[in-house]
């Protein structure tokens, strides 16, 4: 193979690259279906890995979609979501300006970290748990300090025990991806008391929609007491918006002031602005499906794991972990070899663990009868 | 190697002038970085060695740069220049100087070079860019003989950091509970294997009592790349069953989960492995000097979600390819491909890895070329000559001229034996040589 002549030198990447960047892990998102059915020779996939709404948007989402005007593509969107925000307000009870829209939540993450870190500035999560928050610090220079989670749950303690003058931001993901525990609202208050405004409390609530316990708190309701929380939320889970990528954050007026200077405006395009705005009009339908069909098929889940002799864990949100007796990168290889994609654990510190997100029950039988062959 | 400090670097032009810089940086950037005086003017000689063969030939204003790396218990010099016309082959482990022959004194410089350190390899080879490691290793004294008593069951323990005198007492306890053939030589060594650690190349998790009794360990090695080298789990005077080898392998799991390797490898497992966390790939033959042949098996782990990838394969193996890629459940897309008359430069080399004290060399091929038959009938004889029982060679089955190379290995009494998976380029296919006489 020959190769072609570089004009120009070669860059010094040893030098010009930062230490925390060259120690790295970059992302690798999954192939697109077709190279993955390609790849292990299967004429279908179930997808029961990115915990996807297997509804599909809302029908008024849905119709929005599917009439939007090609011309409008040549336009600018909003470049601050201002509709979204206004209707998102209303519905919530707060001021417009207290929320920020964002390219999917992995966005907005990016907006609290830039926002209010600087050199030797820390942040404090947990260990197993969604990783974009430890790898946007981490790629960006900061400590990510990660304390074990308790009982697959967020430790308070734990937490506690890890901030200094140097943490500017605890985060914290409510109900946790990917063990589904949670915190009440007495909890969460207690831990807001404790750290009394000295550092930002995000809380991820990117499957709050999911929670049908009574108990579940809404962090929304909570930030006229506490002008030190944050709260994410996003459309990619239960409102199945996620091939759009839009998602949001809302603070104090204060905080979201501050963030707004780091944010990215014209990030969120007007597709999914206007679909994000349409599912609010059915979103309480929507919800109420959506859960139904969580409930049941999570229960059959995790019946049939049980039945099998294989530890579960499950609690909010729309996906189950199990612990298998191999290797879960293993068990990954020969389910895909069956059209059946689950999230293997190891990535998430849970070895041995595999993820599946709730799908139609088709999916599900075809999930349990896969796993029943190679266990 | 992988410490995590900056490396010494001075960049400057080829030529002859300036190689008093060269070595002057060498030997003070290697005592600096832990090197005693005896090894540092080892690496020193290389490093004057290469520098000067580089600059006799080079054309002139070539940009030149040389990084020391330090690893803790060694030094790797790091030549970086672009390159198109060195002669490789005098890099080969049995390449004879001739004093009579005026041609080839350009290249004796390399082939003492290549003598003097401990590891020589290519990190980047594409033609016109060139990485060339020396690596020189610490002196250590040789472990002192001790009566280690095999500690008692613990009833708890828990999962620390290695600290040196673990380290150290680990050494002891390995030599007097394992076998040899279950981990690498160097592990015996107390003081290197300190500085193993703390150089960062090199990690290990200890299980202890209460009062610091050491109960078991898991060490691994992350030196870049896809696959992370594991060793063990080392349990001393635990019950069978216990489970803190699986509490070892986790927390090797928790550090190297979210790095950038994509497989945990086990070349030297215990009976303690837990074989829930690991998947046998297969075994190879472990030659002892009576004669005797044990089972080496291999194990390993992906760490991420297996994205299929292409293999390059001569017809001759593809049935076996086949067959290893279905046991082991992985989507691969083999593409034949064979050597039909293009252009070979006329020299190859091959890079050695030996470790002596366990009787053990692996090949690889590094540099096509049209003697790769000779050049490999002088490898395996030079090994039967040291008196080294078991030769490996490792194809890279990311690279077309790897495959070309099978059916030569096939005819030389080389036998495919494991597939280690995403090791390389691609994944690698180890072959073992069954003792055809050549």
């Amino acid at each position: 193979m020959s190769s072609l002549a570089v004009s120009g030198r070669q860059p010094d990447l040893t030098r010009l690259v930062p230490a925390y960047v060259k120690s790295f892990e970059a992302y690798v998102p999954s192939k697109p279906d077709p190279e993955l059915m390609r790849t292990y020779r299967v004429d279908h996939l179930y997808r029961l890995n990115n915990n996807e709404n297997p509804l599909g948007p809302s029908p008024r989402a849905r119709t929005v979609i599917a009439g939007f005007p090609p011309p409008r593509a040549s336009l600018y969107p909003s470049g601050d979501a201002y509709y979204l925000r206004l209707r998102l307000a209303e519905r919530f009870g707060l001021d417009p300006e207290q929320f920020l829209v964002g390219n999917g939540a992995n966005e907005v993450i990016t907006f609290a970290i830039k926002a209010f870190c600087e050199s030797g500035d820390n942040i404090v999560t947990a260990d197993k748990t969604f990783a974009v928050y430890e790898w946007v610090a981490t790629f960006s220079g900061f400590e990510a300090r990660l304390a074990p989670l308790k009982d697959f749950g967020f430790d308070d303690e734990g937490l506690l025990s890890l901030i200094d003058g140097r943490t500017k931001i605890v985060f914290i993901c409510n109900p946790n991806n990917p063990t589904g525990t949670w915190w009440d609202e007495a909890r969460l208050r207690r831990f807001l008391d404790c750290l009394d405004g000295r550092q930002i409390v995000v809380v991820d609530e990117a499957y709050c929609e999911f929670a049908e316990d009574p108990a579940f708190p809404d962090g929304l309701k909570l930030l006229k007491e506490y002008p030190n929380l944050v709260v994410f939320r996003t459309f990619s889970k239960m409102f199945a918006l996620a091939g759009l990528r839009i998602g949001y954050l809302a603070g104090s007026l204060e905080v979201v002031e501050v963030m707004r200077r780091t944010c990215v405006v014209y990030s969120v395009n007007t597709l999914a602005q206007e679909a994000a705005l349409a599912t609010m009009e059915d979103a309480d339908a929507h919800v109420a499906a959506t859960r139904e069909l969580v409930r049941r098929e999570k229960a059959y889940l995790a019946r049939e794991l049980t039945g099998l002799g294989l530890a579960v864990q499950a609690g909010e949100g729309c996906f189950v972990m199990a612990r298998l007796p191999m290797s879960d990168t293993l068990a990954y290889r020969r389910l895909m070899a069956q059209g059946i994609m689950i999230r293997s654990m190891t990535g998430f510190r849970f070895p041995n663990w595999i993820r599946i997100s709730i799908g139609l029950h088709p999916a599900m039988e075809a999930f349990v009868q896969g796993l029943k062959k190679i266990l | 190697m992988s410490g995590s400090d900056l490396p010494l670097e001075v960049n400057l032009p080829l030529d002859m002038e300036l190689v008093r810089l060269v070595t002057s940086f060498t030997e003070n950037g290697a005592l600096a970085l832990g090197l005693g005086g005896s090894e540092a003017l080892k690496l020193t000689l290389a490093a004057e060695e290469v520098y000067a063969y580089l600059a006799r030939l080079a054309e002139p204003g070539t940009s030149f740069t040389l990084r020391l790396h330090g690893g803790g218990y060694c030094v790797r010099a790091e030549f970086r220049c672009p390159w198109k016309r060195m002669e490789l082959r005098y890099f080969n482990l049995t390449t004879e100087f001739d004093p009579n022959d005026e041609s080839s004194l350009d290249q004796l410089g390399l082939v003492l070079a290549a003598r003097a350190v401990d590891r020589l390899f290519l990190q980047e080879y594409d033609g016109s860019r060139l990485s060339l490691n020396l690596v020189k290793e610490k002196t250590y004294p040789p472990p002192a003989p001790t009566a280690t008593p095999t500690p008692p069951p613990l009833a708890s323990w828990r999962l620390v950091e290695a600290g040196p005198d673990q380290l150290k007492e680990l050494a002891h306890l390995l030599a007097a509970a394992y076998p040899r053939q279950q981990y690498p030589s160097a592990f015996l060594v107390p003081g290197k294997l300190v500085d193993m650690v703390a150089g960062g190349e090199y990690h290990a998790a200890l299980a202890t009592g209460e009062r610091g009794q050491l109960g078991g360990a898991f060490l691994w090695r992350t030196a870049g790349g896809a696959t992370v080298r594991s060793y063990g789990p080392y349990l001393f005077g635990q019950p069978a069953g216990s489970p803190m080898a699986a509490q070892l392998v986790e927390a090797c799991l928790a550090r190297v989960g979210k790095s950038d390797a994509l497989n945990l490898l086990c070349r030297y497992p215990t009976a303690e492995l837990p074989p829930d966390y690991f998947e046998y790939l297969g075994e190879l033959d472990y030659g002892w000097p009576d004669g005797s042949h044990t089972p080496w098996p291999h194990y390993y782990r992906q760490l991420r979600e297996d994205p299929g990838m292409s293999a390059w394969c001569h017809p001759d193996l593809e049935p076996f390819l086949r067959q290893a890629y279905d046991r082991l459940f992985l989507p691969r897309d083999i593409h034949l491909t064979a050597y039909e008359g293009e252009h070979r430069d006329e020299y190859s080399v091959l890079a050695a890895h030996m470790d002596h004290s366990q009787g053990h060399v692996t090949l690889t091929p590094m540099v096509d070329g049209r003697d790769v038959p000779a050049n490999l009938d002088l490898h395996v004889q030079l090994m039967l000559r040291e008196q080294t029982p078991n030769i490996y060679v490792a194809l890279d089955l990311g690279r077309t001229w790897h495959a070309h190379l099978m059916p030569v290995l096939l005819e030389r009494g080389f036998e495919p034996r494991l597939l280690l998976p995403c090791a390389g380029k691609a994944d690698e296919l180890i072959f073992q040589y069954r003792g055809k006489a050549i």
